[in-house]
């Protein structure tokens, strides 16, 4: 005979009492429901609610709860405990001494904030800044650029002129904003290698059992801007593409703590393509990088902090269970890599091909010359020059699609110095791509997308403005 | 014999392979010689961090998932198989620790569980942690729909010291239970024959 | 410890000092939520705990578990306190 779970009798009574009442048509057991109604499940309650029968069950509910000194839930979940205990110590052979992990050393390391901080700023320096910046955004990308103009585009330029006598699909395909030329030469190019280096660098971070460590140190910090650890995990993945971490926010447990973290991924957190591109740009000026940076940090932490105190609701409490670290195993850090690249991929390349096409399109019928001549007085306001323009009209399509921009703008000499930080500045907080507006829709609904979307232009753009400002009044050079 | 990366292009042999192997193929190969068939839907339950992701894309052949990292899966994957000469699709839900969400992701097994048509619910629990997981198991054999027990990740519970009476607890708990190292294929094709006992044993020519 | 005599039994877990160990005897929050993922990753009455660190998180110890968890559910949890 198997063992079978008999709860308190108070709560068994109940469940003899709820059970008639309840429909016989349900897919689970009514002794379930009647467990999940004595537990005060909200999404059961809120089904029932219209039935005529509701009222009785919520009398069964507190009668049986006057027999308890603690709520139900803990009486039930401590029956169930002691069964699920008795089991277990039937059915396993436990060790007479717990054995530690041989990790247990590190793990004091990673927790202690004496060390666990450095450690912290350690890996985001080599993980993120060295690896992904550097290496994938420097290294790489500079590479597989060259090789593209040097090699690849005067051939695919003569081989599209060769075949197509027209000059309007010549343009389509290659020349400046070919789909060849632009479209695939910026994701095979200047976004493959960084997202790679990224996800790279988040698999390896994940699959050691770091994050966790990571939200609990940071926990503190976080609170204040009205978040909780839990969310380092979204926000980091957001350094690698914004638009699968909006979709991770899921994973938070308030809509309040969901709405500031798809706000902060909108506004401040810089995707991979983006943050490789800046890094690789401004490493080369290390005043820049060091103003963009603390201009990023003072805006993510000002508006979390504002968001906190604006967006309704309770602070979320923080609660994770802390893994052992493990060494990963290459394996299964190249098997997810190569799925969230595919994933990118997946999604990224036609995105790509269609704002190729887009920008193609636009610039035939005159529409895209229209906005961008829309948006030059605009970058002269910011201090920019009128050519970044188009970057910016890119960066709608994709933050990524933008920041490559700027690298072909810098490589040819026309954005420097004091230009180069306002305009990475303003093209970090400017709207977040199409795909992530996409899943901002899907996750958040139209109102908060549109109240986030319309935020983040006017921000970004106010806040690029008032940074050029300052930066000339107090005479920064780089 | 790692088609991970190319599953697209493999199949074919892949699919000869595992039929050899324990009778089951993937997606493409069977959707035509099997749509006219009652589907048999079996859900991958337990919470996160037990390797479910992982026996999945083991069941299954494919890699469609993101990871097995607290968070990461947030939505129901699906994959397909063929069992006991059946199509069975399997899905793998994001974790939940208790029947009772806490966050949305966790609302999607729940609603699974609560709603759904699935004929087998498979419950992923770690070996390490097992009074704590059975929990969720006791909480689901209450709601009286099939379910199968893998205790996964025996090997490391080994390592630990820790033994598991497989019979016993499947005694004890009255469902099918399977001890895995899904990481290492430990316990894979015990559990085929399992889901197979449960695929012939369905009536699924009833329901047609 | 802040607390003398016999109410050393009942310490909330955020009161205790790092490195204490005990058993847990009641789990109580008014957010019946926090109380539901308490039980929900094996936190129990009667369970041995031990605090393993306080700052910037809790680091509570429960069976082979270990959880991080903030200043507000640390102290949702009441302890008899056997050794620190």
């Amino acid at each position: 005979m198997s063992a079978r779970l008999l709860y308190p009798p108070p709560i068994e009574n109940a469940i003899a009492r709820i059970e008639p009442l309840l429909d016989t048509k349900n897919r689970i057991s009514r002794r379930s429901l009647a467990l999940l109604l004595l537990q005060k499940d909200p999404i059961l309650r809120a089904q029932l609610q219209q039935e005529p029968y509701f009222p009785q069950i919520e009398r069964i509910v507190v009668e049986t709860q006057s027999c308890f000194v603690e709520s139900l839930s803990l009486a039930i979940a401590q029956s169930r405990h002691q069964f699920t205990t008795a089991i277990e110590q039937d059915i396993t052979i436990q060790p007479s001494k717990e054995r530690t992990s041989k990790y247990e050393w590190l793990h004091q390391l990673t927790v202690n904030p004496v060390t666990g901080i450095p450690i912290l700023l350690l890996v985001l320096y080599f993980g993120i800044y060295q690896f992904v910046g550097v290496f994938g955004g420097g290294t790489l990308v500079d590479g597989i650029e060259g090789f593209f103009e040097s090699q690849i585009n005067p051939v695919v330029n003569t081989i599209v002129a060769a075949i197509f006598p027209w000059q309007v699909i010549q343009d389509l395909l290659a020349n400046d904003y070919g789909i060849i030329t632009l479209g695939i030469r910026y994701a095979v190019a200047i976004v493959l290698p960084i997202v790679t280096t990224f996800f790279l660098m988040f698999s390896l971070l994940e699959d050691s059992g770091y994050l966790p460590r990571l939200s609990l140190l940071l926990d503190r910090l976080f609170k204040t801007i009205g978040l909780s650890g839990r969310s380092i995990i979204p926000l980091i993945l957001g350094l690698g593409c914004g638009t699968m971490a909006t979709l991770v926010t899921r994973t938070l447990e308030s809509k309040r703590e969901r709405i500031i973290a798809t706000l902060l991924l909108a506004l401040t957190i810089p995707c991979s393509a983006q943050l490789g591109v800046i890094l690789g740009l401004l490493s080369q000026e290390p005043t820049a990088l060091i103003v963009w940076a603390s201009v990023m940090m003072a805006i993510f932490l000002g508006i979390g902090f504002f968001a906190g105190k604006i967006v309704p609701g309770n602070t979320s409490c923080f609660y994770m269970e802390i893994p052992p670290l493990r060494l990963p195993s290459l394996k299964a850090i190249l098997t997810k890599t190569y799925v969230r690249l595919k994933w990118y991929f997946g999604e990224i390349l036609p995105l790509f091909i269609l704002a190729s096409i887009l920008i193609w399109a636009g610039k035939l019928i005159g529409v895209f010359d229209v906005i961008v001549r829309g948006l030059e007085p605009v970058m002269l306001w910011l201090g920019l020059p009128t050519e970044a323009a188009p970057t910016f009209l890119y960066g709608f399509f994709r933050r990524d699609y933008g920041a490559a921009g700027m690298f072909d703008l810098h490589s040819s000499g026309i954005l420097t110095g004091q230009q180069l930080v306002v305009a990475a500045v303003t093209l970090t907080l400017f709207i977040p791509c199409i795909a992530q507006l996409q899943f901002m829709f899907k996750e958040r609904g139209i109102k908060t997308t549109i109240a986030i979307a319309s935020f983040v232009i006017l921000f970004a753009f106010s806040l690029g403005y008032i940074l050029n400002q300052v930066l000339t009044i107090m005479e920064v050079s780089f | 014999m790692d088609c991970h990366d190319c599953h697209q292009s493999c199949q074919p042999k892949r699919k000869k392979i595992a039929w050899k192997l324990f009778g089951f193929g993937s997606r493409k190969s069977v959707n035509n010689d099997f749509s006219h068939h009652a589907q048999t839907t079996i859900a991958l339950v337990g919470s996160p961090n037990v390797g479910k992701s992982a026996l999945f894309n083991l069941l299954t052949g494919t890699y469609v998932t993101v990871s097995n990292y607290p968070g990461t899966t947030v939505e129901l994957v699906r994959g397909n198989a063929v069992i006991a000469g059946e199509k069975v699709t399997f899905l793998d839900t994001p974790g939940m620790y208790s029947l009772i969400p806490i966050t949305e992701e966790e609302r999607v097994a729940r609603d699974l569980i609560m709603n759904e048509k699935v004929d087998l619910f498979i419950h992923v629990i770690d070996a390490k942690h097992l009074g704590r997981m059975l929990n969720l198991t006791w909480q689901l054999i209450e709601t009286q729909l099939p379910v199968l027990l893998v205790v996964n990740m025996i090997d490391e519970a080994l390592k630990l010291g820790i033994w598991v009476d497989e019979n016993q607890l499947a005694y004890k708990l009255g469902i099918p239970v399977v001890t895995m190292e899904a990481t290492q294929k430990v316990g894979l094709k015990k559990l085929i024959a399992k889901v197979a006992d449960y695929v012939r044993s369905t009536p699924l020519s009833t329901t047609y | 410890m802040i607390t003398q005599g016999f109410s050393i039994c009942y310490s909330p877990l955020s009161m205790l000092t790092n490195k204490s160990q005990g058993f847990i005897t009641a789990i109580r929050n008014k957010d019946e939520k926090i109380v539901k993922k308490l039980l929900a990753m094996g936190v129990h009455t009667g369970m041995q705990i031990t605090l393993e660190q306080t700052f910037p998180s809790f680091i509570i110890r429960v069976g082979r578990t270990r959880i991080a968890i903030d200043k507000e559910i640390a102290s949702s949890i009441k302890v008899r306190v056997v050794s620190h």
